[in-house]
């Protein structure tokens, strides 16, 4: 056993990097107050404004004096936060449904497909300015936002997948032998699609952050004063001239952060599924 | 009164008859083989006695009796109290009977846990004692094992432990060792004429492997396009029969070095 761990590094190198990269990120983020040296990322100086990088202020300031490293590494809980709930409710509820709609069929998966194609038929960042612009700018809204723009696609992935292996014989055969509805959905459906979703959930936390980033750039996701990426770029944009590191530092957050958990994706996708490496 | 009689039986898809007017009888103890050529009924005859036609399919005439039951009357219910416990049956690919993301051991111990109210530790062990009776070497391995990771001579064996495991009076199997190679073939088929004189099972054999037929059976139904064309004991099918489709099935089957091993 302890062979097989010392292993497991060695022959899934890009999962563990990463995968250690994404844990020191969330932990950057939870210890928050203890990374910035309590600097508090809401209030500032307005004689300390627009400060170039330098020691004091290592990323530099805002236009409100405000301490653009403590926004920065504030604003990963924001926009962590925010992407792991859009990605666990979009995979929950699409699931669910797809799985449903696989299994039962007929009318029942009428209704949740057609549901989900109404949802597809719009250009995703569209509907979810729509949604956003309904409920009212805040973070949560451009989570639900962009949840239900998302749902869909897990929806006709678990379908497709259950679809796959609804007439396999050991199903009919488990049919046969008096096994209930709900069993088989736990147990022979969601089974055989989970890999495949958590592949794609992992591989999605990347586009969503950035969706809902852009979300928040167009003024539909966070509200002033919270530290968010996005919004952070939309409050630099007017200074990109003269005071660039407004928008570079939180450029390179979403950069960086994007890139790790895309890389993380792809690492699992090389465990979970092996067929498709290469 | 034979354990299993089934008198004139026609079975058919939709309004296509697949199988006509089908007879035939087993005794206790007794080999029955159906052989003939893909499409020809032999599964249809079967899977009506097991009470599994795939979708559409039903038995439009005749009776099926068995132990002087009236099968065809029989509801869910019934049927899933004597499935695996009165007869049961051997599928071509057992794996492809076996949910590829449970292992062995899990579904034998489920199987066994729904015939009789046993701890899940008990239901495992029985279930590893039924693998090794079944010459399968260390079967808490098999247990697991998941599907995919034994050989088609294992998953075969796993099948034939569990349709075993309640000592059925009356095993189906349907073509068990086509799947496999040679040597495996060989192997499970030792293992069935085993089962026979072990526990006296009654099996119905279907293959369109006359040798096999020839071998195991001691009586062969030859079935054509859902008729039975000729039937007899192995003697008289492999030496005294006038029937024109039975000689070109014995000619069809392969041969080693001009000698034909049936």
């Amino acid at each position: 056993m302890g062979m097989k761990k010392h292993n497991f590094f060695m022959t899934h190198k890009v999962f563990c990097i990463f995968g250690i990269l994404a844990i020191l990120l969330i932990l950057m983020a939870v210890f928050a107050p203890v990374v910035t040296g309590g600097v508090d990322p809401t209030t500032g100086n307005l004689r300390d404004a627009l400060l170039p990088p330098g020691p004091e202020h290592i990323f530099g300031t805002d236009k409100m004096g405000r301490d653009i490293f403590a926004r920065v590494i504030y604003g990963a809980r924001v926009s962590l936060v925010a992407a792991f709930s859009v990605v666990g409710i979009s995979f929950g509820i699409g699931s669910l449904l797809g799985v449903i709609s696989g299994y039962f069929r007929g009318a029942v998966d009428a209704v949740i497909m057609r549901l989900a194609d109404m949802m597809l038929s719009f250009p995703g960042l569209v509907l979810a300015m729509a949604v956003a612009g309904i409920l009212g700018a805040a973070i949560h809204n451009a989570v639900l936002a962009v949840a239900v723009v998302t749902w869909p696609k897990y929806a006709r992935l678990a379908r497709s997948l259950v679809l796959k292996i609804r007439d396999r014989d050991y199903v009919a055969a488990a049919v046969t032998t008096g096994s209930k509805h709900g069993y088989m959905l736990v147990r022979y459906m969601l089974p055989n699609a989970l890999p495949t979703l958590i592949i794609t959930a992992a591989t999605d936390i990347g586009s969503l952050m950035l969706e809902l980033a852009a979300l928040s750039f167009l003024g539909f996701g966070a509200v002033p004063p919270t530290p968010e990426w996005g919004l952070m770029l939309s409050e630099g944009r007017a200074y990109m001239q003269s005071a660039p590191w407004l928008m570079i530092f939180p450029g390179l957050a979403i950069l960086v952060t994007v890139i790790i958990f895309n890389m993380l994706g792809d690492g699992l996708r090389d465990i979970l599924d092996p067929r498709q490496e290469g | 009164m034979a354990m299993l009689e089934v008198n004139n039986i026609t079975v058919s898809y939709g309004n296509d008859p697949a199988v006509r007017n089908f007879s035939m009888t087993l005794e206790e103890g007794k080999i029955c083989s159906l052989v003939g050529e893909s499409g020809s009924g032999k599964t249809t005859v079967i899977r009506a006695i097991f009470g599994l036609l795939p979708g559409g399919g039903k038995v439009t005439a005749g009776d099926i009796y068995f132990e002087g039951n009236h099968l065809l009357t029989y509801d869910k219910k019934q049927w899933r109290k004597i499935r695996g416990t009165e007869m049961s049956m051997i599928f071509q690919d057992t794996g492809a009977m076996m949910n590829p993301t449970r292992k062995v051991g899990a579904a034998y111990a489920e199987y066994i846990r729904t015939h009789e109210k046993i701890s899940g530790a008990e239901a495992a062990r029985k279930g590893i004692a039924m693998l090794e009776r079944m010459r399968l070497p260390s079967g808490d391995n098999v247990m697991q094992s998941y599907p995919f990771q034994l050989s088609g001579g294992m998953r075969q064996r796993v099948g034939i432990a569990m349709g075993m495991t309640y000592q059925p009076k009356l095993l189906l199997a349907d073509e068990p060792t086509s799947a496999l190679d040679v040597t495996t073939q060989a192997q499970i088929v030792r293992q069935m004429m085993e089962l026979k004189e072990n526990y006296g099972t009654s099996i119905i054999l279907v293959t369109h492997n006359l040798g096999i037929a020839a071998y195991m059976a001691d009586h062969i139904i030859v079935m054509k396009d859902g008729v039975i064309e000729d039937q007899g004991d192995r003697n008289h099918i492999l030496y005294h029969s006038e029937n024109a489709y039975t000689h070109k099935l014995l000619d069809a089957v392969p041969s080693i070095g001009g000698t034909r091993y049936v």
